[in-house]
C-alpha cells in the first residue's frame, strides 16, 4: 500500500494527481511549468499537494520533452547509417506540397542534414532475401569518422529491414561496439513495418530525442532520489499505455504525445468504471483542443503520425492515440478578416498576455472573453477566485472587433463560441464520422480547463445525448496517467492472402511476436504470466492499399479464425465506407501485437449521498446567460464541489466548478453519480 | 424568462449573419474533406491511395464550387465544369436521387480521357439542390496501349472508351451492363472497377453531409451564407489585383514537340492584363492544338490561370467559386489548351505545368518580388507495363511521379525535389511498397547534384533516379521541357531540364524522348533525372559562405562553384578561397 502519483508537464501548467491507497483519497494540484528546469514545477506540486515522495509507490510521468526537442530542433548531432543509393529519401520525404496555391512553400527540415547521413553497401529484396552482402568494413569506416565529429546519437535504417533485420541489427551492434558513447537507434527495434521514409523519420527523431530524453529521465531520477522516493518510474506513451524508465529511455519517439494520451487513457478507464463502450475524450486547453474515440471499449491508435503537422511536420510510425487536434482553445483570437468575416484563431493570445479579460496586457478579444460576456464564466470565481477577471476589458476587445461586422458586443461575444462550436465541431467530426462513426452513439467526456464549458453546446450540435464531466477536468490528464496499463508494441509487415495462409503460420507468426513481449516485458522484471497480449492484423482487399485493423483471436486454431477475420474486415470496411465486396480476396498486410500489464487503478472515493435536490449550499445565486441559440436565461447558479450523490440539476442552470464552468441548456439534465462524475442527458438527444 | 437577442428577429430572410457564413463554411469543408478521406482509403490503384491522383467536391445546383478537398490543383478548378456540360448536355430533368453518373470529356472538362468523373445530384424535398463530385485517375480504360498513354495515339478513341454523362447508378442501383462493359474493356479490372466503388462511396458520402447541413438551417440560409461567402472571397482577391500595377503583361516559353512532329517547338504564349482589380489572362496567341497528344480541353486552360490567380491573390484560403469571380480567362477554341474532337490528350500533363509558369513569368514583370523563377515544369513520366513473374504473370500498369526542383524567390533559396506545381498535394509511392507491388528494383535515388539553376537565391535541385525492371516490360515515356529549361528571372540562370535514358548493362546512356518505342528487361537500367528550378537574382551576388555549404553538403561541385557563382573552393580541403572570389567575381563584373 502507498501511494500513486502522476505528474503531467505540460506548456502551461504542470498538473499532479495522486492517489493514496490507505485512504482512498484522490489529491490534485497545478504550479506553473518551469521551462528552464522541468522538474522544478514537480517538486512545487509536491509541496503544494503536501505528498511525500517517500511515500510514493508508483510514479507515473508524462512531458513536452519530447515534442519540445522536435518542435525546437534542439537535439544533437545526430547521423543516420542507410543503404548504398538511399541517403536522400530522407531529405524528399512524400515529395508532396500540402498548401497545393502557396508557391512559397517549405518542406520539412530533416534533423540529420546530408552530410550525415552515410550510405552502406547492402540490398535486401522486398522478401528480406539477400541481393548484395554487407560490407561491415564500410561500416567500421563510416563508424569511426562519425567518431571524430562529435556524433551523440546514430540511426540506423536500412531497406526492407523489416522484412529481414540481420543486416541492420549487424550495424547497430557495430555501432555500439565503436561509439559507445553515443545512442543507436536501430529501424527494426523500433517497429518493422514498410515505407522508407517514414520508417527513417521514425529512427532518426528516436535518435536524436535520445540522449535529450535520456538526460531529462535521469535528472528526474536523480531529483526523485533527492526527495527519497523509493518507487518505481513509469513514462506514458503516445499510445495511451506506459512503459518503464529504461524503456522510455530506448526508445524516447514513444512519447512524444504524453501528456494528451493521459487524458484519453483517463477516458477509457472511466468509460470502463462506467460501463461505457462507446465514448469521445474531448479536452480544450488553451490554444487547441483535441478529441479521440473510444469504439467498444478501445481507443483508436495510429501510426500514420506527423510530429508538428502535416504541413511541415516529420512522421513517426508508431503508434500514438488517434487524436484530432484543431486551433481552438480558450485563448484562441477572434478577428475580422480584411472583407468583413468574422474568423475565430488559430492564432492564440498563450497565457501571457492571455484573453484580454485576465488584465495582462491582451487587447485582442478570445474565446474566453466571449464566455465571460455571455455570462458562463463568472469574472469573480475563475480559478476559484484565485484570478479574478476583467469584464470591462473582455467587452472592450469583444466591442472593438463587433463593430468592424456590425454586431454588438453580446451579438459578437455569442458569434465567437458559436463559431468556436462549428471548429470543435469538425474535430469531433473527424475522429467519428469521417471514419463511418455516428455520434449519437458515443458518449462525450469533456475535460481541460474548457471542455466542460463547450461541452453541452458541441452535443446538442452534434446530437450527441450524453455528456460526461469527470471528477478533476482541469487535472484530468495527470488522472488518467493513474489509470493506465504497461503497454509494449510489436509490428511485422508480412504481406500475406488470407485464403492461401495456413492458420498454424498466423498462429506462428504472432506467437513470435507474443515472445519478444515477454523478453522485454522479463527485462522489465514483469512476470511472463501476468501480461494479456492484443493482436491485430491490418487488412485489406487484394489490390486495394489502405488498410483496417481487424482484431485476431487469442489462439488461431484453424479455417474458420481466418474466415472470421475476413469477415469481420467485410463489416469493417462496410461500416467505413458504405460498401464491401464479400467475394473478393483479402490479405493481411501488418500483424501488430500490443502487450499490456494490467496496473492497480484508483478507486473513487463515493460521494455522500442526498436527494434529487441540491443542497443549499451549493446554490450560489442566479445569474442571466445568453445561450447559443441568442436566448437569454435566467440560470441558477452551483457548486459543483458541494453537490451530492444523487443531486439532479435541470436547465437552464450553470455549475462552477474550481477550474471551470458546465452551463446545462434548456431541458438538459444534470445528475451527480454516486462518485461525483457528472453526467448531462442533452434535450432532444435520443 | 426568456426573451431574444436582437439579430435573430432581425435576420432577413436573404441576409444571413457572418457567424452561420462560418459556420457554413466549415461544415461544406468537412463535407469535401471527408469524401475525399473516404475515396483514398478506400480505393485499389496505387496512384489513388499512396499519390492522390483524385479530387472531390461539393457543388451548386448550377455548377459552382461550394467547396473543395485538397489534391491536384488542376483537378480542382474544372470539376465544376462536369456538372456544368451534365446540366447542359443530360438535363436537370433526366436526373433522379440516387444517379451517379460519369464522364470523362476532355473537350469539356480538360485534362485527359483517363480522368472519370463520377458526380451525383442531390435532392432534397423533390427538389435538385446541389452536386457531389469526384474525379480519380483511371488506370485503363481500354484504349490502344496500357494506361491509355502513347505518343503513337491520334484520335481521342484510341485513348480508351468515352463517357459522356452516363449513368452508372441508376437511382441508386447499379447499372450492371455498365458494369460488365467496364470490367470486359480494360486491362486491370479489379484496380479500375475498386475505384470506381471507392468514388461512389465518396459521392454518398458528401450527399449526406450536404443534406444534413440543409436540414440543419433550411436551403435559404444556406444558399444567403454561399452567395455571401463567394462575395467574400471575391472581394478578398479584388483587392490583391487592385495591388498590382495596371498593364499588359506578356511571356512566351516553347515546347520541345508534340511526340510526333519531333523537334518542332509549340509556342507556349500568354499575356496578363491588370485592370484595376481584375485579370484578364489571354491565351489568344496561344499553339493551335496539335497532331500529337499533348492538347486538353477547355477547362484544363481556364483551371491554369485559374491556378495561378488564386496562387497570386489567395493561396491559403480553401477555394470556392467567389475567389475566381475578378478573373476573366480569353480562350478561342481549338488552342492546344482548348482542343477540340478529335484531337489526342492523353499526354495532356505536359502542356500545364509549362503554361503556369509562362503565366508567372508574365506576371513577375508586374509583381517580381511575389513571383518565383521556373520550375522544372513538367510531369516527367514513364508508364510501365507488362506481365509480373513473381505473381503468376499477372498484368501490371504502373508509374510513380518525379519531383524536381523549384524556382528560387525573391529572398530565398528554392525547394528541391518537389512534385509539380500541376500534381500539388500528390504522394510518391514509397520504394518498399512499389518493390513489393511491381516487378522494379529502384538502384539509387538521390538529389541531383549541380541541376539548380544558380542566382543571388538558387533554385531547388532536380532528383535521378535509377531502376531496374525485374521482367520484361513496355514504357512509354514523356519527358517535356528541354528546349525551354527551368529560367531564372532578374539575373537568375536557367536549371538544367528534365532527361530520361536507358543504360544497358553492356553499352552506353541512350536518351529516350517523347514518341520513342522502348521495351526495357532487367539487363539495363532507366534513369530518370529531373531539372531543378530556375535562379532569382545574378549568382555572382550570392554569399560564397552559402555557396561553400551547398558544396560541403555535395549538392554542387566544386567546379560549378567556380562556374557559375564565381566562388573559389580548395578541392582537397574544401576551404573557401575568399581573396580568389574575390578577385575572380571582380573580373566577371567587369567583363
Amino acid at each position: 500500500m502507498g501511494i500513486r502519483l502522476a505528474i503531467d508537464i505540460g506548456g502551461t501548467f504542470t498538473d499532479l494527481a495522486a492517489y493514496v491507497e490507505e485512504t482512498g483519497q484522490l489529491v490534485f494540484t497545478k504550479s506553473s511549468t518551469t521551462p528552464r528546469e522541468l522538474t522544478e514545477a514537480m517538486v512545487r506540486c509536491l509541496d503544494k499537494a503536501g505528498v511525500a515522495a517517500s511515500g510514493v509507490e508508483t510514479f507515473i510521468h508524462g512531458s513536452t520533452i519530447g515534442i519540445n526537442t522536435i518542435i525546437q530542433r534542439t537535439g544533437p548531432p545526430t547521423a543516420l547509417i542507410t543503404t548504398k543509393g538511399f541517403r536522400d529519401v530522407y531529405e524528399m520525404g512524400r515529395r508532396n506540397r500540402p498548401e497545393i496555391y502557396d508557391l512559397f512553400f517549405h518542406r520539412p527540415r530533416p534533423l540529420v542534414p546530408r552530410d550525415l547521413r552515410y550510405e552502406v553497401v547492402e540490398r535486401l529484396s522486398s522478401e528480406g532475401q539477400v541481393k548484395v552482402a554487407l560490407d561491415e568494413q564500410q561500416v567500421r569506416d563510416v563508424l569511426r569518422q562519425m567518431g571524430q565529429r562529435g556524433i551523440a546519437a546514430v540511426a540506423v535504417c536500412l531497406l526492407h529491414s523489416y522484412a529481414n533485420p540481420d543486416h541492420e541489427q549487424r550495424v547497430g551492434a557495430l555501432a555500439r561496439e565503436l561509439l559507445p558513447e553515443a545512442f543507436v537507434s536501430v529501424s527494426s527495434d523500433i517497429h518493422r513495418e514498410y515505407r522508407e521514409y517514414e520508417r527513417t523519420s521514425t529512427t532518426v527523431m528516436n535518435a536524436y530525442l535520445g540522449p535529450v530524453v535520456g538526460r531529462y529521465l535521469q535528472r528526474l531520477g536523480e531529483r526523485l532520489s533527492e526527495l527519497r522516493f523509493g518507487g518505481r518510474i513509469l513514462i506514458m506513451q503516445s499510445s495511451g499505455g506506459v512503459m518503464s524508465l529504461d524503456a522510455a529511455a530506448k526508445q524516447p519517439v514513444r512519447i512524444i504525445e504524453s501528456g494528451p494520451a493521459g487524458g484519453v487513457a483517463g477516458t477509457l478507464y472511466l468509460c470502463e468504471q462506467l460501463g461505457y463502450r462507446n465514448a469521445i475524450a474531448f479536452d480544450m486547453g488553451g490554444t487547441t483542443v483535441k478529441a479521440c474515440l473510444i469504439d467498444n471499449g478501445r481507443a483508436k491508435v495510429t501510426t500514420d503520425y506527423y510530429v508538428g503537422g502535416r504541413v511541415t511536420g516529420l512522421p513517426a510510425q508508431v503508434p500514438f492515440l488517434d487524436l484530432i487536434e484543431i486551433g481552438a482553445g480558450g485563448g484562441s483570437l477572434a478577428w475580422v478578416d480584411p472583407v468583413g468575416a468574422l474568423r475565430v484563431g488559430p492564432l492564440s493570445a498563450g497565457a501571457d498576455p492571455g484573453p484580454a479579460c485576465y488584465g495582462l496586457g491582451g487587447s485582442e478579444p478570445t474565446v474566453t472573453d466571449a464566455n465571460v460576456l455571455v455570462g458562463k464564466i463568472d469574472p469573480a470565481r475563475f480559478l476559484g477566485g484565485e484570478m479574478p477577471l476583467d469584464r470591462r476589458l473582455a467587452e472592450e476587445a469583444v466591442a472593438r472587433v463587433g463593430q468592424r461586422v456590425g454586431l454588438d458586443p453580446l451579438q459578437t461575444a455569442n458569434g465567437i463560441v458559436r463559431i468556436a462550436n462549428a471548429m470543435m465541431a469538425r474535430a469531433i467530426s473527424k475522429v467519428s464520422v469521417e471514419r463511418g462513426y455516428d455520434p449519437r452513439d458515443f458518449a462525450l467526456v469533456a475535460y481541460g480547463g474548457g471542455g466542460p464549458m463547450h461541452a453541452t453546446a458541441l452535443a446538442r450540435e452534434l446530437q450527441i445525448p450524453h455528456v460526461v464531466v469527470p471528477q478533476a477536468p482541469a487535472e484530468f490528464s495527470a488522472l488518467g496517467m493513474l489509470c493506465t496499463d504497461l503497454r509494449h508494441d510489436f509490428t511485422r509487415t508480412a504481406p500475406t492472402s488470407i485464403a492461401d495462409l495456413p492458420p498454424a503460420e498466423l498462429e506462428a507468426r504472432f506467437a513470435a511476436l507474443e515472445l519478444a513481449a515477454a523478453e522485454q516485458l522479463a527485462a522489465e522484471g514483469v512476470d511472463g504470466a501476468r501480461f494479456a497480449c492484443v493482436r491485430t492484423a491490418d487488412v485489406r482487399y487484394v489490390g486495394q492499399f489502405h488498410t483496417i485493423g481487424i482484431g485476431v483471436p487469442s489462439r488461431v486454431a484453424g479455417r474458420a479464425d481466418l474466415d472470421g477475420i475476413s469477415q469481420r474486415f467485410h463489416e469493417a470496411h462496410d461500416a467505413a465506407y458504405g460498401h464491401a465486396a464479400p467475394r473478393e480476396a483479402t490479405e493481411i498486410i501488418n500483424l501488430r501485437l500490443a502487450a499490456l500489464v494490467r496496473l492497480a487503478k484508483p478507486q473513487f472515493p463515493p460521494l455522500e449521498r442526498d436527494g434529487q435536490g441540491p443542497p443549499p449550499a451549493a446554490y450560489l445565486g442566479r445569474r442571466r446567460v445568453l445561450w447559443e441559440d441568442g436566448s437569454w436565461h435566467d440560470c441558477p447558479i452551483y457548486e459543483r464541489e458541494a453537490l451530492r450523490a444523487g443531486n439532479v440539476v435541470v436547465g437552464p442552470a450553470v455549475v462552477h466548478e474550481r477550474a471551470s464552468v458546465i452551463p446545462i441548456g434548456p431541458h438538459d439534465r444534470l445528475e451527480v453519480d454516486a462518485v461525483g462524475h457528472l453526467h448531462i442527458a442533452i434535450h432532444g438527444g435520443k | 424568462m426568456t426573451e431574444t437577442v436582437g439579430t435573430r428577429a432581425a435576420v432577413d430572410p436573404v441576409t444571413v449573419d457572418p457567424v452561420t457564413i462560418e459556420v457554413v463554411r466549415h461544415a461544406l469543408l468537412a463535407g469535401a474533406e471527408e469524401m475525399m478521406a473516404n475515396l483514398k482509403r478506400a480505393a485499389y490503384g496505387a496512384h489513388i491511395y499512396e499519390v492522390a491522383d483524385c479530387v472531390t467536391g461539393l457543388f451548386d445546383a448550377e455548377g459552382n464550387t461550394l467547396a473543395l478537398s485538397p489534391g491536384s490543383p488542376m483537378m480542382l478548378v474544372d470539376l465544376g465544369a462536369v456538372v456544368r456540360d451534365g446540366l447542359q448536355k443530360l438535363g436537370r430533368a433526366r436526373m433522379r436521387p440516387g444517379d451517379v453518373l460519369a464522364s470523362n470529356d476532355p473537350y469539356t472538362l480538360g485534362t485527359h480521357s483517363s480522368n472519370m468523373a463520377l458526380y451525383s445530384p442531390i435532392f432534397l424535398d423533390g427538389q435538385l439542390v446541389a452536386f457531389t463530385a469526384t474525379r480519380a485517375h483511371w488506370i485503363d480504360t481500354g484504349g490502344s496501349v496500357p494506361g491509355g498513354k502513347s505518343f503513337d495515339i491520334s484520335e481521342i478513341w484510341q485513348e480508351g472508351f468515352q463517357f459522356r454523362h452516363i449513368k452508372l447508378f441508376d437511382r441508386g442501383e447499379p447499372v450492371e451492363d455498365f458494369m460488365r462493359f467496364i470490367a470486359d474493356n480494360v486491362r486491370v479490372p479489379e484496380t479500375v472497377l475498386g475505384d470506381m466503388r471507392a468514388q461512389v462511396a465518396a459521392c454518398r458520402t458528401g450527399e449526406r453531409r450536404y443534406v444534413a447541413l440543409l436540414e440543419k438551417f433550411g436551403v435559404p440560409t444556406v444558399e444567403a451564407a454561399v452567395a455571401e461567402m463567394f462575395r467574400q472571397g471575391e472581394e478578398l482577391a479584388r483587392r490583391e489585383v487592385a495591388q498590382m500595377p495596371d498593364g499588359s503583361y506578356s511571356a512566351e516559353a516553347l515546347l520541345d514537340d508534340d511526340g510526333v512532329v519531333l523537334g518542332k517547338h509549340i509556342p507556349i504564349r500568354v499575356t496578363v492584363v491588370i485592370r484595376g482589380s481584375e485579370m484578364v489572362v489571354d491565351y489568344t496567341e496561344m499553339s493551335e492544338q496539335v497532331p500529337g497528344p499533348i492538347n486538353t480541353g477547355v477547362a484544363s486552360g481556364q483551371g491554369i490561370a485559374c491556378f495561378v490567380f488564386k496562387a497570386v491573390t489567395t493561396p491559403h484560403d480553401p477555394p470556392h467559386e467567389g475567389h475566381f469571380r475578378p478573373l476573366r480567362v480569353i480562350l478561342p477554341p481549338g488552342k492546344i489548351i482548348s482542343a477540340q474532337p478529335p484531337a489526342p490528350t492523353c499526354w495532356w500533363s505536359k502542356v500545364t505545368n509549362t503554361t503556369m509558369d509562362t503565366i508567372l513569368a508574365a506576371l513577375a514583370q508586374a509583381i517580381p518580388e511575389r513571383v518565383p523563377a521556373a520550375h522544372f515544369g513538367d510531369i516527367p513520366l514513364v508508364m510501365l507495363s507488362g506481365r509480373d513473374p513473381r505473381h503468376g504473370g499477372k498484368k501490371f500498369i504502373f508509374f510513380n511521379p518525379t519531383p524536381g526542383g523549384y524556382g528560387a524567390r525573391p529572398y530565398e533559396d528554392g525547394e528541391s525535389c518537389t512534385h509539380s506545381l500541376h500534381e500539388g498535394d500528390m504522394l510518391n509511392v514509397p520504394i518498399e511498397v512499389e518493390e513489393h507491388e511491381f516487378p522494379v528494383q529502384t538502384e539509387y535515388v538521390t538529389v541531383r547534384a549541380d541541376s539548380e539553376g544558380a542566382g543571388r537565391y538558387r533554385g531547388g535541385f532536380g532528383y535521378e533516379l535509377c531502376f531496374r525492371m525485374l521482367a520484361d516490360a513496355q514504357i512509354f515515356v514523356g519527358v517535356e521541357r528541354n528546349t525551354c529549361p527551368p529560367w531564372g528571372i532578374a539575373g537568375g540562370q536557367a536549371a538544367e531540364p528534365n532527361t530520361f535514358v536507358i543504360r544497358p548493362d553492356s553499352g552506353a546512356e541512350r536518351v529516350v524522348l517523347k514518341g520513342q518505342h522502348v521495351r526495357l528487361d532487367s539487363s539495363m537500367v532507366s534513369i530518370m533525372r529531373s531539372g531543378g528550378g530556375g535562379g532569382y537574382g545574378d549568382p555572382l551576388a550570392r554569399e560564397p559562405e552559402r555557396v561553400l555549404e551547398d558544396v560541403r553538403l555535395g549538392y554542387i561541385s566544386v567546379e560549378r562553384a567556380r562556374s557559375a557563382y564565381g566562388v573559389v573552393i580548395d578541392p582537397q580541403t574544401l576551404a573557401l578561397d575568399a581573396a580568389a572570389t574575390e578577385t575572380l567575381r571582380r573580373a566577371r563584373w567587369s567583363g
